[in-house]
């Protein structure tokens, strides 16, 4: 279903900053927060109109970056009762934390129900707490395709950390790891099939792997498995720390942000943390030129005559031979 | 599969194209509704507000579902974080005449009292006038079909500027 609502996009971005106060309310931290919900909203029905909110350059210089969790693993592995343990020991150290949590949306209608917020309760009238749940919206990534623009507009009010929960479902969860300066798989003991998958390497890119639930089996043959599999040959490169928790007995939490805090400070120290941090930047901007180009290729190819078409689709003519032909057009535009 | 949707703008940026940093006042966008599904009070059977968040959800709607024994504070502070479009009580336990102007109350304070405020469960005809007038945009009685309950919804949704 769809509905229609007006949005004024200069008056939003001053009320983001906090130099204009949404209609009504004195409180300009409360006030910045319903900006920043109704923003998200924006982007997540209309991503390519991203750049309108968040192409102003002053943000850029209002609030130091924040750091960016990404949490991903199969549904059911504990991944929002740990964010909510997660979120109990950053606010216990005095950090103010965004929380966005992507759940499936239904193929059929669009439509979502979206229950993360159930295990997180206790941080509702934490005013240092912002929890926003999306819809995927059709994105197969784990994410939703507004989740990066929303991370960014969190980051204009200055959140120190932004915990993202993806969907979870399965292999192609990659997009996270592009997202987040630090990625956690959660995972379960004896969850077998998960190693196998690790093996083939689809699931070998996490930063920290955590092992939830170890209150009901023994997670050490599955943390032998993963030093095996997850072990750099590179000395120098990050070795991601593997850890056993139990989210309902509360246990491993301390460690698990610890374990984040020694990512943060690799990638912020080393040279080879530079260097990642640099290629997702490129990704970043790759993809970002991917998503405002889209429109511009889709007209495109509407131009494309009929007749190309009809052979493309017969088999006569490679696909590849047009996206070409049509690429050429646009560099010569670009250069 | 969703599509994007196309955003028209009312007022054109000067100079055509939307760029970096552009300034636009009034923009129409299309949007899946949101709608929030709270459980305050003390009772613990959520089984109806489930029922209803699956409901809407095949209607095509985004249902945020936040657990059972929720403040009005928690309530309102929810709603305006995931920005609904309406906020459904879900009441069992009779406590309705003291809830509902406190919801709509703590929706003030957080900046979202334009968000309508509707409720269903337990509730006897004879309050329902009363409810409406302190603010309540509609109250669903024991027995509402569901596909009443949805277009009511539907039509509030569609009311909105
Ligand atoms: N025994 C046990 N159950 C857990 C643990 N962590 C989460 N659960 C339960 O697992 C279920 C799914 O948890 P949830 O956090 O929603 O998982 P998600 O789908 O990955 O977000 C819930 O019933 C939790 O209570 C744990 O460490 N031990
Ligand atoms: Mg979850």
């Amino acid at each position: 279903m769809i509905i229609q609502r007006t949005l004024d996009v200069s008056q939003l971005t001053k009320q983001l900053t906090g130099d204009s106060l949404v209609e009504g309310m004195s409180d300009a931290w409360r006030s910045r927060v319903r900006a920043l919900s109704r923003a998200i909203t924006f982007l997540e029905n209309d991503p390519l109109l991203a750049m309108s909110v968040l192409g102003n350059a002053q943000f850029e210089t209002i609030a130091p970056p924040s750091r960016v969790i990404g949490l991903t693993g199969l549904p059911g592995s504990g991944k929002s009762s740990l964010t909510n343990l997660m979120v109990r020991s950053l606010r216990k150290a005095g950090k103010t934390v965004a929380v966005l949590a992507v759940d499936p949306s239904s193929p059929l209608s669009g439509g979502a129900v979206l229950g993360d917020r159930v295990r997180m309760q206790e941080h509702f009238r934490d005013p240092g707490v912002f929890i926003r749940s999306m819809g995927s919206r059709g994105a197969l990534g784990g994410v939703a395709r507004s989740t990066r623009g929303a991370v960014r507009l969190a980051g204009i009010l200055g959140f120190d950390a932004i915990i993202v929960e993806t969907v979870g479902i399965g292999q192609s969860e990659s997009e996270i790891v592009e997202l987040a300066d630090t990625t956690v798989l959660v995972l379960m003991p004896n969850s077998g099939d998960e190693v196998q998958l690790m093996k083939a390497g689809v699931l070998q890119l996490a930063d920290i792997y955590v092992i939830n639930k170890s209150d009901l089996a023994s997670p050490a043959r599955m943390m032998n498995e993963l030093h095996e599999n997850t072990a750099p040959s590179d000395p120098e490169a990050w070795c991601p720390a593997i850890l056993p928790t139990s989210a309902t007995n509360e246990e491993g939490i301390d460690k698990l942000v610890a374990a984040i805090q020694s990512h943060a400070a690799y990638e912020q120290t080393h040279p080879k943390g530079l260097e990642v941090r640099k290629q997702r930047a490129i990704k970043e901007i790759l993809r970002a030129l991917h998503n405002v180009i889209e429109p511009d290729f889709l007209q495109a190819i509407e131009k494309v005559p009929a007749e190309q078409l009809n052979e493309v689709v017969a088999g006569k003519r490679p696909a590849l031979a047009i996206a070409y032909e049509l690429a050429q057009k646009f560099t010569r535009k670009i250069n | 599969m969703i599509k994007y949707l196309k955003t028209s703008m009312t007022s054109e940026p000067s100079g055509g194209d939307p760029g970096p940093g552009i300034t636009i006042a009034g923009v129409r966008f299309s949007k899946v509704p949101r709608v929030l599904i709270a459980k305050p009070g003390l009772d613990g059977h959520d089984r109806g507000a489930k029922y209803i968040a699956k409901a809407l959800r095949d209607a095509g709607m985004e249902v945020i579902y936040t657990g059972i024994r929720q403040s009005p504070d928690d309530i309102a502070i929810t709603a305006v974080q995931e920005d609904v479009d309406v906020v459904g009580l879900s009441l069992l336990s009779g406590a309705h005449t003291a809830l509902f102007p406190r919801v709509i109350a703590s929706l003030k304070k957080q900046g979202g009292g334009d968000i309508p405020v509707i409720g269903g469960g337990i509730i006897p005809e004879e309050d329902v006038p009363d409810l409406l007038k302190a603010g309540v945009g509609a109250i669903f009685t024991p027995g509402t079909r569901i596909e009443d309950v949805i277009a009511e919804i539907k039509r509030l949704l569609e009311k909105q500027p």
